[in-house]
């Protein structure tokens, strides 16, 4: 019997559509797009050596006004300059650590999830020894030992959360590998390996898709923390969490210095966990809130 | 029941042992070792190597960790390079410190999320539910240590009801513990939210309802019990990573915790401290992991006849 | 209560559902007696309003997004639409109990067996714990399991056995009507003899009424003493099972009947009625059913027909009757 070919909507544009009936998820969009924005056009407005890191004593430890919308910090900069250009960081490596944990992740979930056997239970004792260890001290541990480069800030945000991303890979892996879909499809005579592999793999993937969009904000937090306690990304750069350790001497009296670069912080985990939001309900049709 | 109990604590075991290896092996690479510490900059690079002869700091990698695991099979965590003082006694004094801030702010975000949880999802779609799902989803967004040094600003400076820092009274407990607590609270009033809807919705609650039984028992008894369980785990989680991130919470409020005390040895580059301490508190968090395992376990039956019938 | 006092007098009922997708309309105006003792079966297809049906009675449609736009429930003389919720939780379970189609799922999972039957004797009998324990016992006999399984959690049961719990939870307390929801459906086939068997030897012993839920008219035929037909939230024939089974009038039932496998016929194709039921959030002008029936005509798909009796026990709904020479194939041939 011969199948009529149909035309097929490819699985983006159905999730797309999907995604553009979240509320949440379309406003997460505006936040990060309209944030995104900013620090791109922040790029070419400002200057790093004058705007960012210049000092200026005449005008130091100035409260919000007119000119200076955020104030001044205690070396004269203008905070809302220095907000919008350190965005790039807690960005850059937030979303980086969250790509990184998710590929390691799945990678080592897949194999022990397809193989089984002793290649599991290597995988899952590593990801116990790994899980057992608090997060935060496993990147503390990381950045004293290997330094506090861009890379190496990246690689200790993400490694809190490989053990858990390689669990529940592993775990869809599992299940859909025995799914029935899988031996229906073999079934109707799909013994195109690309077919099947594709159904398990879309499937086991979903789950860790979802959880990745809710990690991103976890890790713009992660990276900010460590630059909080020092371990991060150190002054005279911009960094979001650097910034809120400085203001730490001026509380009494110039509040608004730790007030920006936290609410900066705040707003953009909203917006990616709006869109993580928008990203569950649009790819989990099962999951209703 | 037992079985289970031992089996889990011997897993626990190989693990641990996983976990020294790497701790040790990463403490390899920090920066300056104890001749270092202990000589100071002043000291010559003879007087350097001398003194890491006499300590053997120049043995091969494994046998360092097979005198520090067999010393510490006797107790001996060693002393701190910056102190003198035996490591683990220190530990074991700041301990008390984290587990109170630690217990104090989960329990007071479990005696208000619970509730508040129940409620939304009873009141599912109402104007009350939409308004907290925003405020936790604020709560959730928001970082910790920010939180924090708002609660300074706003109660501590602005109105001086509490101190900044430190500890010693119960005025030093709230700020910090409310931190703590409001951070979990977002996360544990969705948590308990979600696990009510789907539980609500389960068909023996309309079996339930069909014996007579009144529409508020029927939540609380029959459907609370069962969204409790995943709620267990949840809650063993968060504390288990409270314990473990104190670091933020206690360097914010200058709280005498174990977070405070390694990063003051990393500063310090005190190499056995910062090793005895990470070892000791994943311990401590597998422990309470391990615990609420075993908590589900008693809770689930479900769970619980599993493990009866391996053994 | 008087012997012709009925059980359970249902008119008028109209349930629906208001969903973000359009209102579903489950049950549209429908009519049901049940005499005390007597077991009426309720047949159709999957989506026909049966199980809105059995909820409304018990008052029980979830309420967003369910309504129950009108009608008139009178349970044992209680009027079921307009008493509160406290009084009417006194009324389930102890005048009328429902068994439920998936009884892997009809258990709370933390609760065992023993504890889920004394809860309900607990709430309708003031007794004490240990006799409500041993009447569970008792209960557990009834149905068929060791009473030594008292403390069973539900996981440790069989989908047979959890069936036979629930058949005792909802007889505990000796109900006026039981209402039984599709009860042997998720079961093996084997087990549903048993099942039924069950539950028709507990209904004559308690001397209960029955409202039997089911798409299998040979359940029908063996335990019930009416039957009525639904389809797509109306009920289109009513009638003592004789009169259903031998002198058939509506034309679905005709195609439910055509459409079982016929053992003496092996060689020719299965008869199933073609088409689908109709969408239920838009309601049709006409006759629900025509777009399928093979005797429809014009005037089916433009006005409504309305329950017309042949007897005093038997009526169907079909604008076909109006000429009074008109008959069904089945009906034909002299079945």
């Amino acid at each position: 019997m011969k199948l009529k070919k149909v035309k097929r909507r490819s699985t983006f544009s159905e999730i797309w559509r999907n995604y553009r009936k979240s509320f949440s998820g379309m406003l997460g969009l505006v936040i990060i797009v309209g944030i995104l924005a900013t620090i791109f056009v922040g790029n070419f407005i400002y200057d790093y050596d004058t705007d960012v890191i210049g000092q200026n004593v005449a005008e130091r430890k100035q409260a919000p006004s007119a000119e200076h919308f955020f104030g001044t910090d205690e070396f004269g900069r203008d905070i809302l300059t220095r907000i919008i250009w350190g965005g790039r960081y807690s960005l850059a490596i937030g979303l980086a650590a969250v790509l990184m944990s998710s590929i390691i992740g799945v990678i080592f979930g897949s194999f022990a999830g397809y193989y089984g056997g002793v290649v599991e239970t290597i995988i899952m004792r590593f990801a116990d020894i790994f899980q057992a260890i608090p997060a935060i001290m496993l990147g503390i541990c990381f950045v004293t030992a290997f330094g506090q480069s861009i890379f190496m800030l990246t690689i200790a945000v993400s490694i809190g959360a490989i053990p858990a991303v390689t669990r529940v890979t592993r775990a869809s892996v599992m299940t859909v590998k025995d799914m029935e879909y899988v031996e229906a499809a073999r079934a109707i005579g799909a013994n195109n390996i690309v077919i099947i592999f594709r159904h398990v793999l879309m499937n086991a993937i979903s789950p860790v898709i979802v959880q990745a969009t809710l990690r991103i904000g976890g890790a713009i937090v992660g990276i900010a923390a460590l630059s909080f306690i020092g371990l991060g990304i150190t002054a005279p750069t911009p960094e979001w969490g650097a910034m809120l350790s400085s203001a730490r001497q001026y509380l009494r009296g110039y509040d608004y210095m730790a007030l920006y670069p936290g609410l900066a912080i705040m707003v953009t985990v909203l917006g990616f966990n709006l869109i993580g939001d928008g990203v569950r309900d649009s790819m989990d049709p099962k999951l209703k809130k | 029941m037992y079985r289970y109990f031992l089996k889990r604590l011997f897993w626990l075991i190989p693990v641990m042992l996983g976990v020294s290896i790497f701790i040790f092996i990463i403490m390899d690479f920090f920066p300056g070792d104890a001749a270092d510490t202990v000589l100071g900059e002043a000291a010559s690079q003879e007087q350097l190597e001398a003194y890491r002869e006499v300590h053997g700091l120049n043995d091969p990698v494994l046998v360092r960790y097979a005198r520090y695991m067999f010393n510490l099979l006797k107790g001996d965590m060693g002393i701190s390079y910056v102190t003198g003082r035996d490591v683990f006694k220190t530990y074991m004094q700041r301990l008390p410190n984290t587990l109170l801030l630690a217990f104090t702010g989960m329990g007071l975000a479990i005696i208000v999320s619970i509730p508040i949880g129940i409620i939304t999802a009873l009141k599912r779609g109402t104007v009350l539910d939409a308004t907290l799902m925003i405020l936790t989803l604020l709560g959730l967004s928001m970082p910790l240590f920010w939180l924090g040094l708002l609660l300074i600003i706003g109660f501590s400076l602005n109105l001086g009801w509490f101190p900044t820092g430190g500890a010693g009274s119960l005025k030093h407990l709230v700020l910090p513990a409310l931190t703590l607590a409001v951070a979990k609270m977002a996360m544990l009033t969705r948590t308990t939210r979600s696990s009510m809807l789907e539980v609500l919705n389960a068909d023996y609650i309309r079996t339930a309802r069909a014996k007579g039984v009144s529409k508020k028992k029927a939540t609380l008894k029959h459907a609370l019990r069962n969204a409790l369980i995943p709620i267990i785990t949840v809650i063993g989680i968060e504390l288990g990573s409270s314990l473990g991130g104190s670091v933020l919470c206690e360097t914010v409020f200058s709280w005498p915790g174990v977070g405070r005390l390694i990063m003051d040895s990393i500063s310090k580059r005190d190499i056995p401290m910062v090793t005895g301490c990470l070892i000791l508190t994943t311990m401590i968090v597998a422990s309470l992991l391990l615990l609420v395992d075993i908590i589900y376990a008693f809770v689930d039956p479900r769970i619980k006849a599993q493990y009866q019938r391996k053994s | 209560m008087e012997m012709n006092e009925l059980v359970l007098d249902v008119s008028n009922l109209i349930v629906e559902y208001v969903t973000s997708e359009g209102t579903v309309h489950a049950v549209n105006d429908i009519d049901l007696k049940i005499l005390p003792q007597k077991s009426v079966g309720m047949v159709g297809e999957t989506g026909a309003g049966k199980t809105s049906t059995a909820l409304a009675i018990m008052n029980l449609i979830p309420s967003p997004p369910g309504v129950i736009r009108s009608g008139k429930i009178k349970l044992n003389g209680y009027d079921v639409l307009n008493m509160k919720d406290s009084e009417l939780d006194q009324v389930r379970g102890s005048e009328v109990a429902m068994i439920f189609q998936d009884p892997m799922t009809a258990l709370n999972p933390v609760l065992n067996i023993g504890e889920q039957i004394e809860e309900s004797i607990l709430l309708h009998e003031k007794v004490s714990r240990e006799k409500a324990h041993e009447q569970a016992c008792k209960m557990l006999e009834m149905v068929g399991l060791d009473r030594s399984r008292v403390y069973d959690y539900p996981h440790q049961l069989s989908g047979g056995m959890k069936q036979r719990v629930i058949i005792a939870i909802a007889l505990c307390c000796n109900p006026h009507l039981l209402i039984a929801d599709e009860p042997t459906t998720a079961l093996d086939v084997t087990i549903q003899a048993q099942v039924l068997d069950l539950i028709a030897n507990l209904r004559d012993t308690y001397k209960t009424a029955m409202l039997l839920i089911t798409h299998d008219l040979g359940i029908v035929a063996e335990m019930c003493d009416e039957v009525s037909v639904m389809y797509a939230g109306r009920i289109v024939e009513h009638g003592t099972v004789k009169d259903v089974f031998t002198d058939t009038k509506h034309p679905y039932t005709e195609g439910l009947f055509n459409s079982l496998p016929n053992i003496k016929d092996r060689k020719s194709r299965l008869k199933p009625i073609v088409g689908l039921m109709p969408d239920p959030t838009e309601v049709p002008e006409g006759c629900s059913f025509a777009p399928r029936c093979s005797y429809a005509t014009e005037a089916c798909f433009k006005r409504r027909p309305t329950l017309k009796a042949f007897s005093d026990t038997h009526k169907a709904s079909c604008l076909a009757y109006e000429d009074p020479a008109f008959l069904i194939e089945r009906n034909k041939h002299g079945r």
